[in-house]
């Protein structure tokens, strides 16, 4: 156990994955999805903690969900097949392969940056390395600090409306509209926070 | 030296009917505290924003004056200079802070003023000391209290040490023994202080002259009603413990008024939220005659309603109007359109509000805020009604107009349980005073 | 003297704050949207092979950020800032879209940014925000089909992929956002952005 994957530079590491996961957009190849993913459950297994391989599976749980579905409309209308009756074939079965296998390659990348990048640390890095203004870098992280906080205001905003006798069910878009409505004001006055306290590029 | 504003015209639209401050001129000493006082939504909060330079630059018209700082006018200094002279601090207790927790944005503001990183920590020591909330460095602001995250604001402010400070309504939330004991804090550390008001026995013996930006000045409570009897018991709570908190045994019959009082941080908050189901505890609740896990969320909220604390949390339409309208809603189902936006109109003009029938909820200033969100409520049926804070930011007459119609509605059978800082109000208003946390 | 050509280009701390949390709030979004759609609808219909094709009944909510936002700010970069950052705090949150949606997003902010580049940033109109919902579908479709192997799938299959995309966008990211930033400048929120800034008057006078 080792936790080598967070000692990289956040900056260069992010990069490095965006890059790739670029690049492999335009590989076609069964073994290479294969390779890609295995590779970086390997690096997941050894450069980080247990708490962090628990987090994975969750994450890969949806994941396989809808890597099986990708696979299901790879054999049904993949390859030459027209529907889920009519021309299953090895073909169709293949191109299901790919499909399902392609969506794991994505996934394993993504894991790589979302399980072992902190975004204070990927922010401060892009702020050293890649010369992010001052005004971006503290701006974004004045955001994302309202990220945890995001869920008590949800909260708050759907207990605003069920306290007037709004039912909202968990697919209820009214709250996400108050919360959007409050965006704005929060916005402006964080930036106005910001300055007084003497915020200057 | 001196923080000087002449003749201030300022505007928030390009084409409002009327400016919001015109023609005012004030001037705040070196050294002494000034405390400005005037009616809810004359324009205080307002003018606080343009004495430390963050409007006309983020928001609204400055048509005529300007202001100086030892004879320099303002807009020339840049942000860090500018919070180095002049420092703010806002009326709302949350949307002051860029960081997650206390200590990282006090280094921000340090950092923004250049302060060398190892010089930093020995000056956050001393102002969080001063405050005595050294307990509070690492814990994430959205878990604050009111009181609480109104201390951080006010350590933020010493730590820049500016030598001017703005107070907006900085004490709201907090006990008066505390607020009082801050008081002397900034006045021993001999800052130029302007703070803005309504409770001015806080300040009594500190301040060295009192302006009113609009000719009124806050007059001693002597609001005296009769109270009613009061009916058969709707909410009783025994040996309740919530997230830590022990609060004593209490009764609330029918249309009795209640305060709860109690130092900030010591869990009224909590109450309410408890009341309406958003809290896990231990002990009995009894709740309109079953005990309060019984209850579905649904039929709670039918039979209770809360004001909370912060009024933003409590809005969810565009314009005021709509606001209330939606309460009168659902509670007069069956009425034509008519007469609800009658209803309604006649609501808003009980608190001043009609004027600002279309604005934006967010748009008015605090102490309309909260009375919009207090109209919100009463305008409803419920037999419970919690208020978390109801009077705060508020002059005379509003207090009076809000006590008056819970009185009212009280005395048609309406249970209120209200928190409140301000014990004068609580004595004569309330059947019963509970105190919480000691 | 507001509205100089600087002001047009230059973003403020205001600016940055509000893209980052539209960024935020639609990367919550947009997450608590593929999860339910992933958990609830997709096993139904996977056995049939339309599982993945169930979230194509909201994909307009993936663009809504990067056509919303410029539409309030009106400057250059608005469009593919916001939609890159909802893609980024996306996979931060641990997204099951995981890598894909980053380059997704990009894309998306990218082939919005152009139709509003091709107005000059001047027109944001009913057929502006409607073509930029529809440069999104086909931005995002022609990924997907290049990236996902559906040059592999039946042709009929992917075109109906493809027209339940465009009317998802349609109606969600181009007719829904401009009706909704329309009442949130009518109600005084947005005064301090260009989109705002047409209503000089007090709330009930415009
Ligand atoms: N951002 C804004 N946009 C438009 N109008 C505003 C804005 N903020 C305040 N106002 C209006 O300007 C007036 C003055 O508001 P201000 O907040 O300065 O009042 P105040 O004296 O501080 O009141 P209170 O004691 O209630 O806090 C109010 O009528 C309010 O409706
Ligand atoms: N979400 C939370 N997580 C952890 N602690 C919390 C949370 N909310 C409140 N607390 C703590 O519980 C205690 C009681 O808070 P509460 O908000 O009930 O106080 P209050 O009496 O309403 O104070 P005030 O007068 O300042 O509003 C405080 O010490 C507070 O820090
Ligand atoms: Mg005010
Ligand atoms: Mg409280």
């Amino acid at each position: 156990m080792s936790d080598f994957l967070f000692r990289i530079n956040p900056f260069y590491k992010f990069t490095f994955l965006v890059v790739f996961a670029t690049v492999i957009t335009f590989i076609h190849s069964f073994w290479m999805n294969v390779w890609v993913f295995g590779a970086c459950i390997f690096l997941l297994l050894t450069g980080t903690r247990p708490a962090q391989h628990i987090k994975a599976l969750k994450i890969l749980i949806p994941v396989t969900v809808f890597a099986v579905s990708l696979f299901f409309s790879g054999l049904f209308f993949g390859g030459g097949a027209t529907g889920p009756f009519g021309g299953i074939s090895t073909a169709s079965t293949q191109s299901g392969m790919n499909m399902a296998t392609r969506f794991y390659s994505f996934v394993g990348i993504g894991l790589l940056i979302s399980l072992t990048t902190d975004p204070y640390a990927l922010v401060k890095s892009l702020r050293t390395h890649a010369k992010l203004p001052r005004k971006f870098a503290y701006g974004m992280l004045a955001a994302i600090h309202l990220l945890p906080h995001m869920k008590t205001e949800y909260q708050n905003a759907r207990l605003a409306f069920r306290v007037r006798g709004v039912p909202v069910g968990p697919l209820s878009l009214k709250p996400i509209f108050a919360m959007l409505v409050n965006a704005f004001r929060w916005s402006e006055m964080l930036s106005i926070a910001m300055i007084s306290r003497g915020f200057y590029e | 030296m001196n923080l000087d504003a002449r003749g201030l015209t300022f505007k928030y639209f390009e084409n409002a009917r009327q400016p919001v401050i015109e023609d005012f001129s004030i001037s705040i000493e070196s050294g002494k505290i000034t405390l400005l006082v005037g009616k809810s939504g004359c324009g205080k909060s307002t003018l606080g924003y343009i004495l430390a330079g963050l409007y006309p630059e983020n928001c609204g018209y400055l048509t005529e004056g300007g202001v100086y700082f030892g004879g320099v006018n303002l807009s020339t200094f840049t942000p860090d200079k500018r919070a180095a002279c002049v420092s703010m601090m806002f009326q709302n207790p949350d949307l002051q802070f860029c960081m997650n927790h206390l200590e990282n944005e006090l280094h921000f503001c340090l950092e923004n003023i250049g302060v060398p990183e190892p010089e930093r920590p020995p000056r956050i020591k001393t102002a969080v000391n001063t405050l005595g909330i050294s307990h509070l460095l690492l814990r994430s602001f959205n878990s604050l209290s009111g009181g609480e995250k109104q201390k951080c604001a006010l350590c933020c402010i010493l730590v820049i040490g500016a030598k001017c400070i703005i107070l907006d309504e900085a004490f709201a939330n907090i006990d008066k023994e505390s607020a009082r004991e801050i008081i002397g804090h900034i006045k021993t550390l001999g800052f130029t202080v302007l703070a803005i008001d309504h409770n001015v026995a806080l300040w009594e013996g500190n301040v060295d002259r009192t302006v009113s930006m609009d000719g009124t000045y806050p007059k001693t409570f002597d609001f005296r009603p009769t109270l009613h009897d009061t009916g058969a018991e709707v909410l009783s709570v025994r040996n309740l413990q919530v997230n830590g908190i022990r609060y004593p045994d209490m009764v609330f019959p029918k249309g009795s008024i209640t305060a709860i009082v109690g130092k900030s941080g010591s869990g009224k908050t909590t109450f309410f939220r408890t009341i309406i189901k958003q809290c896990k505890y231990q002990g009995e609740i009894h709740f309109f005659g079953r005990e309060l896990s019984r209850w579905r969320s649904k039929h709670v909220f039918a039979k209770c309603g809360i004001v909370f604390q912060n009024p933003s949390n409590q809005f969810l339409a565009l314009n005021a109007f709509d606001e209330v309208l939606f309460s009168v809603n659902r509670w007069h189902t069956g009425k034509d359109k008519a007469t609800k936006e009658k209803k309604t109109m006649e609501l808003l003009s009980v608190f001043d509000l009609e004027r600002y029938k279309k604005y934006s909820p967010y748009l008015l200033s605090q102490g309309q805020q909260r009375r919009l969100a207090v109209l919100t409520m009463i305008a409803g049926e419920q037999e419970l009604l919690l208020l978390d804070e109801p009077t705060y930011g508020q002059d005379y007459e509003n207090i009076v107009a809000i006590m008056e119609l819970l009185l009212e509605k009280a005395r048609q059978g309406l249970t209120v349980i209200f928190a409140t800082h301000n014990e004068t109000l609580a004595d004569l208003c309330a059947h019963q005073t509970i105190r919480i946390g000691d | 003297m507001k509205k100089s050509l600087w002001n047009l280009y230059v973003w403020q701390l205001k600016d940055v704050i509000l893209a980052s949390l539209i960024a935020v709030l639609f990367a919550v979004v947009c997450y608590a949207t593929v999860h339910s759609v992933v958990f609830a609808v997709t096993p139904l219909v996977t056995p049939f092979g339309f599982g993945d094709i169930a979230i194509e009944f909201v994909f307009g909510i993936f663009f809504f950020s990067a056509i919303f936002s410029p539409y309030i700010m009106q400057k250059p970069g608005v469009a593919t800032v916001v939609g890159t950052l909802t893609g980024l705090i996306q996979i931060l949150m641990g997204s099951a879209f995981s890598s894909t949606v980053l380059v997704s997003a990009l894309v998306q902010g990218l082939s919005a940014e152009a139709v509003f580049a091709m107005f000059r940033y001047r027109k944001f109109n009913w057929f502006t925000m409607l073509l930029a919902a529809l440069a999104c579908t086909v931005g995002s479709f022609v990924l997907a089909w290049y990236r996902g192997l559906w040059t592999d799938l039946d042709p009929g299959f992917v075109a109906t992929r493809f027209i339940i995309r465009a009317v998802s966008a349609l109606l969600i990211s181009g007719i829904a956002a401009k009706f909704l930033a329309d009442r949130l400048a009518k109600a005084g929120v947005l005064k301090s952005y260009p989109l705002g800034a047409k209503y000089k008057g007090e709330p009930d006078e415009s």
